[in-house]
């Protein structure tokens, strides 16, 4: 409705804007918002915004401390590692890698498991449990450990990381969709529009799946942070991306053995990985409490 | 001349399921037939539990019978076919927030029936949605209403909206009053009355309040567990009822109005 009154008008949100309102109610998920779309935006922009590329070496400035240091120099602004490469450059390159994949994984994960979670959701008997518990197997395993078994066949490299990764979330996925379009399933306003004739393509798109979205973007975060937590463990293990390369995990574990010579090789990586995960999960869970709190309310 | 709806025996059986074994039968709905000629109002009543929304959602395609035919100007309808029937028989819910979609606005959910069933364009469909609107007595502004910015009132003027969009035959209401108060359920009732007279609609009705039933109905059709115990023109059932409880259900009223006036008196 264009809104071309000029009197005062009192405009209730719709559903989802109830959601977003409860969200920036609460200063903890908002700090948590801003944190995550900055590093977001950092992650896109990072071939821009770094100041060198991630493999350039300075000889003359081999573990060069970050710049509030007495000894730092504000050209490396967080320092340098043991090979003297530039420690910020490598952090946001290192963020295509460790968040970057992580988010391919996840979306990977959720549009292979939200389809199968929403047929076996929309199909009866046998051929819902036959599909909800189709890849179950993978559920008993936790998911670092079947990574860790793919690996084992496959040999370590970032795609095969990625593979395991989207299996182990997938699961999860179908498990939530298909839960959620159970409960929707047989709910009055779907029979209502069962009547009205609507095919099942539009009852699927149309009338259930907009009533389960939160349940889905509650999935992603917590999918999201599991995959980033597992690439960069797998990194520091040598066994997920490959050393050269500035994964976050990965560059932890090659700053390990110096870390009491130059303890910032290892705290500002460990730093931009527990403040993604952090925000991550913050904004998940204010995501799960919003829903919880709308549901109490109706 | 063909009556416009005949129903043949419908019946509806539960199976209740204890892990793998087949379970135990549960009968909701004995077999049970009746018919109903244009422009009138039959009323089912009942006590709890005792089929009547079963007959209801049976009528209105919400769910299968175990068995039987229904029969719409002498042609059988399809229980799976939504398309064929609901151009002709509709429903209103019980719950009219629980019956609307949360997440789309009420002109969305109005013009939905019109997108399957017409191939109007999307201005019409808008047009007619308005005037839809306008005819339950509610403004062209509520198009862009969400379902839960609506008073219960409003939300049942929707629902009934939603039910005579498609100008249908028969509408078939379960129990689409009992949330509301006093007031707003005679506008309401009065509103279906006018719709009736307008659009010459047969209309079924399951309610609890032998005023309403005494008001609107043309027949009565009374349940007991499953079971149709009694079945014929309003006149005929305050007059002469048969059996003890379509006189409970039907006097129930008077009964409480009595005992009412007794006890404000002391």
């Amino acid at each position: 409705m264009p809104n071309t009154s000029i009197y005062y008008q009192h405009r209730e949100p719709s559903p989802l804007r109830q959601l977003w309102l409860h969200i920036t109610a609460n200063p903890f998920a908002m700090v948590a918002f801003y944190i995550f779309a900055g590093i977001m935006v950092l992650m896109v922009l990072s071939p821009l915004v770094s100041p060198f590329s991630s493999e350039t070496q300075f000889s003359d400035h081999v573990l060069q401390p970050p710049a509030w240091h007495a000894e730092g120099q504000i050209r490396f602004l967080f320092g340098t590692d043991d090979l003297g490469r530039d420690l910020l450059s490598r952090v946001l390159h290192g963020s295509v890698y460790s968040l970057g994949y992580p988010l391919l994984a996840t979306l990977l994960a959720a549009v292979i498991g939200i389809s199968i979670g929403a047929w076996a959701g929309m199909s009866q008997g046998v051929q819902s449990s036959t599909l909800n518990h189709l890849l179950d197997v993978l559920l008993s395993i936790p998911s670092l450990l079947l990574a860790l078994v793919i690996i084992a066949i496959l040999g370590p490299a970032l795609h095969n990381v990625m593979i395991a990764i989207t299996l182990v979330l997938i699961p999860q996925f179908i498990h939530s969709v298909h839960n959620a379009f159970y409960e929707e399933r047989n709910k009055e306003y779907v029979v209502a529009s069962k009547l009205n004739g609507c095919t099942r393509w539009y009852l699927l798109t149309r009338v259930i799946f907009p009533n389960i979205t939160s349940v889905v973007v509650m999935q992603i975060t917590f999918a999201l942070s599991t995959a980033i937590l597992d690439i960069a463990a797998l990194g520091f293990l040598g066994l997920g991306v490959q050393a050269p390369a500035p994964e976050w995990g990965t560059m932890l574990a090659r700053s390990l053995d110096q870390v009491y010579l130059s303890p910032w090789t290892m705290v500002l990586p460990g730093l931009a990985l527990f403040l993604t995960v952090l925000s991550i999960n913050v904004l998940g869970d204010s995501v799960r409490a919003a829903i919880q709190e709308r549901i109490r309310n109706s | 001349m063909t009556k416009l709806l005949e129903v043949h025996a419908i019946c509806k059986y539960y199976q209740q399921k204890q892990g793998w074994l087949p379970g135990r039968r549960i009968c909701a709905l004995e077999p049970i037939s009746f018919s109903l000629n244009k422009g009138e109002t039959l009323a089912i009543m009942g006590e709890t539990g005792s089929g009547k929304s079963t007959i209801a959602k049976l009528i209105a395609g919400a769910d299968v019978p175990s068995n039987g035919e229904i029969w719409l100007h002498g042609k059988r309808l399809d229980p799976h076919n939504y398309r064929q029937r609901c151009r002709d028989i509709r429903m209103i819910f019980q719950d009219s927030m629980r019956s609307l979609n949360p997440q789309l606005t009420i002109g969305k959910q109005l013009s939905e029936a019109l997108k399957f069933n017409t191939n109007w364009n999307l201005a019409q469909q808008t047009e007619h949605v308005l005037q839809t609107l306008s005819k339950v007595g509610l403004l062209p502004d509520h198009y862009h209403f969400y379902p839960h910015m609506l008073s219960t009132g409003q939300q049942q003027r929707v629902c009934i909206a939603r039910a005579i969009i498609l100008e249908p035959q028969i509408i078939v209401a379960d129990e689409a009053f009992v949330a509301l108060d006093p007031s707003i359920r005679a506008q309401i009732i009065n509103l279906i009355l006018d719709l009736q007279e307008d659009m010459g609609i047969s209309f079924i009705f399951v309610s609890h309040s032998p005023e309403i039933v005494k008001h609107v109905a043309d027949k009565i059709l009374i349940m007991h567990r499953g079971k149709m115990i009694e079945f014929g023109t309003t006149e005929a059932l305050i007059h002469n009822p048969q059996h003890q409880l379509t006189r409970m259900l039907l006097q129930s009223e008077l009964l409480n109005k009595a005992l009412k006036h007794t006890t404000t008196q002391e």
